[in-house]
């Protein structure tokens, strides 16, 4: 009787045990998804905010936008100028 | 007692085998089945929709990009507040009714708006209305807004709802930019409310592929600011540029006007969907001569110092009398001459000579009258009259570009050949295709064929060299640079005859015409100002053709 009732106390011992660390694991499980989730929303959130900025970039360095902003400040076309094959004045001296 | 110990057995046993029979048609033969019928009870499938690729310009600066946008939704009944609507309405911009309206209606799920941008979402986020929501999206966006809107075509819904290419490289290329959809079956429970959890399929999704094209940023912007002045200056009612790299094929720029923005393509007549570089038909005149004169040169039926005998006046054939653009007439011209002054009976000499047979043999060559097969969806062919229909003033007229009807894109690729050694190059816009995983493949240029040989080209584009500095065109003409380049002036054909005051204006050309870097074809439509393409195509190409040798910085050679 000595024994069974050793053997009843160990296994009790050991479900509790069981259980606590059940407990403590799923405890740590449930506050880990809540930090995924979190994680992930700043994923999608950066990811958004790199899609917008790399929208306005675009839009910025269009040439449509340039041209504009060229027009804006004033200016103008540059007049052609092309070297032909005689060499100009100074180089000739 | 044996007996019936024995039956019983055998009872238990046959009821046991019938089980397991019964259990194996459910579980093995009847599987599949079962499993289709039970996800349609418990789950839904949703398509997940890729990410379209991109369409860049050869500096790599998207002129096809995608962007974030937004739905905005409402679950009706969780909608209390009667001022819901009229908040929304004012910050959409729409009509309170229509909102009002969907709001009313008795459901979980209703869309009000979609691709709204994040301001508009913030706005409406910051009035914390419940039962509104927001679904992201990813719309099409143009950075550069209307430029090269007819090469790209558009982004439209297909009969299903999903995104689609249609026109231009958006529709060529759809399969390749669209990529693959996925599916995932949501699962439900027995009242059909969705549940946290999922089960897939397996197919992953796979984003479109990105196309990198031949197109230079800098000079399709250039053309179309020049081609738009053009078109204004002289009082056209239309036209179009092609400037491309003789030796590859490769689309340099491409433009045309009037065209349309891709991301209201909604608001324009449909007929400015498509690029009628590669689209339209029209009748080209003198811009044709180079063509027709270079296979004469090539089969040896004439050479340059050969003299017309018949070009000391207008030509009669049959009931027709053909006359030079000017009535003027030069008698024992020269086929350089002919050239440099444009002159029709000349080329009417030179079509007889060639014939029938070896003029539609020349034409076929150079690729007029079958389609290029350029990576833009809608090309057509403009074909050639079958043989049987030539009739003797068809051959006269066929000479100087009358009677014969090519697409401008034709045209360019035909001509390219006297550029490039006698070769002619298919033409195309996309010089990469970018996969995902940033691997690229680099679409090789291709030879469609051999009209005439080395040396003739080299001839032609001598002659054509003395055309830009001696015919109509020379007062535009770039001094210190080898220009090759022909006029054009065709009229337009109207219920069976041709009208006088109408006409359709160009000038091909390329440059340096010792080493080209590219060929470029001007075509104006019904200008008002002049009538003729020395004054209004030349001098457009001229303009543009300073630039473009500007910015690759070659300088002049004479």
């Amino acid at each position: 009787m000595k024994k069974s009732g050793i053997t009843i106390v160990l296994i009790t011992s050991v479900i509790i045990l069981l259980l606590i660390v059940q407990t403590i694991l799923s405890n740590r499980l449930s506050t880990s998804g809540a930090l995924v989730s979190k994680v992930d929303k700043e994923i999608k959130a950066y990811k958004t905010e790199n899609a917008e900025i790399r929208e306005k970039l675009f839009l910025q360095s269009s040439l449509n936008n340039i041209a504009s902003k060229a027009a804006e400040l004033g200016f103008t076309g540059g007049k052609f100028v092309a070297l032909t094959k005689s060499l100009p004045l100074a180089a000739r001296q | 007692m044996n007996w019936r110990y024995r039956l019983t057995f055998l009872i238990l046993l046959l009821t046991f085998i019938a089980i397991t029979g019964r259990l194996f048609y459910w579980q093995v033969v009847k599987a599949q089945e079962l499993y289709v019928l039970a996800q349609s009870q418990y789950g839904r499938l949703i398509k997940v929709m890729p990410l379209r690729g991109e369409i860049k310009t050869s500096d790599g600066f998207p002129i096809a990009a995608n962007k974030i946008s937004y739905l905005v939704f409402a679950n009706p009944r969780e909608v209390k507040d009667k001022k819901t609507a009229e908040k929304i309405a004012a910050i959409l911009k729409v009509d309170i009714a229509s909102i009002s309206a969907k709001l009313a209606l008795d459901r979980l799920w209703v869309s009000l708006k979609s691709t709204i941008d994040t301001q508009t979402k913030e706005s409406i986020e910051s009035l914390n209305l419940p039962g509104v929501g927001f679904e992201e999206k990813s719309t099409r966006f143009y950075p550069e807004a209307s430029m090269s809107s007819q090469m790209l075509g558009f982004v439209g819904k297909n009969e299903l709802g999903e995104d689609k290419g249609y026109f231009g490289l958006e529709g060529y290329y759809d399969r390749l930019l669209r990529g693959r959809e996925s599916y995932i079956v949501g699962v439900q429970d027995a009242l059909g409310r969705p549940i946290l959890s999922k089960a897939t399929d397996g197919v992953r999704k796979i984003d479109g592929s990105n196309l990198i094209l031949s197109v230079d940023r800098p000079i399709q912007f250039l053309v179309e600011k020049k081609l738009k002045e053009g078109i204004e200056t002289y009082g056209a009612t239309s036209g179009v540029v092609g400037v491309m790299n003789p030796k590859t094929g490769e689309i340099i720029a491409m433009a045309s006007f009037p065209t349309f923005v891709p991301s209201e393509y909604q608001n324009y007549p449909e007929d400015l969907y498509k690029n009628p570089f590669v689209s339209s038909i029209y009748e080209p005149g003198s811009t044709i001569k180079p063509i027709v004169m270079a296979g004469a040169l090539d089969a040896h039926i004439i050479k340059p110092e050969t003299k017309c005998p018949i070009c000391s006046g207008p030509v009669v054939i049959g009931d027709y009398e053909l006359h030079t653009w000017n009535d003027k007439y030069y008698k024992d011209i020269n086929m350089i001459d002919v050239i440099i002054h444009s002159d029709n009976t000349g080329m009417v000499y030179v079509a007889q000579k060639l014939g029938v047979d070896k003029m539609i043999s020349y034409l076929n060559k150079f690729g007029i009258g079958s389609l290029t097969y350029i990576d833009s969806q809608g090309e057509i062919p403009a074909s050639l009259k079958p043989k049987n229909a030539w009739y003797p003033v068809d051959l006269a007229t066929t000479g100087f570009g009358q009677g014969i009807s090519v697409t401008p894109i034709q045209l360019l690729t035909a001509f390219s050949a006297i550029a490039n050694n006698g070769k002619v190059m298919q033409p195309h816009f996309v010089s990469q295709v970018e996969s995902l995983d940033g691997e690229v493949a680099k679409i090789p240029p291709k030879v469609l064929g051999t009209p005439i040989s080395e040396q003739t080209a080299k001839v032609m584009t001598e002659i054509l060299v003395s055309a830009v500095n001696k015919g109509e065109a020379q007062w535009v003409r770039l001094k210190g640079y080898r220009i090759a380049g022909k006029t054009g002036t065709a009229s337009i054909p109207v219920k069976g005859h041709y009208d006088p005051s109408k006409t359709i204006t160009s000038f091909i050309g390329f440059a340096p015409a010792e080493n080209p870097k590219f060929v470029m074809l001007v075509i104006l439509d019904k200008p008002t100002v002049a009538i003729y393409g020395a004054e209004t195509a030349a001098p457009i190409f001229f303009d543009i053709a300073r630039d473009i040798l500007s910015y690759y910085g070659i300088p002049p050679s004479e």
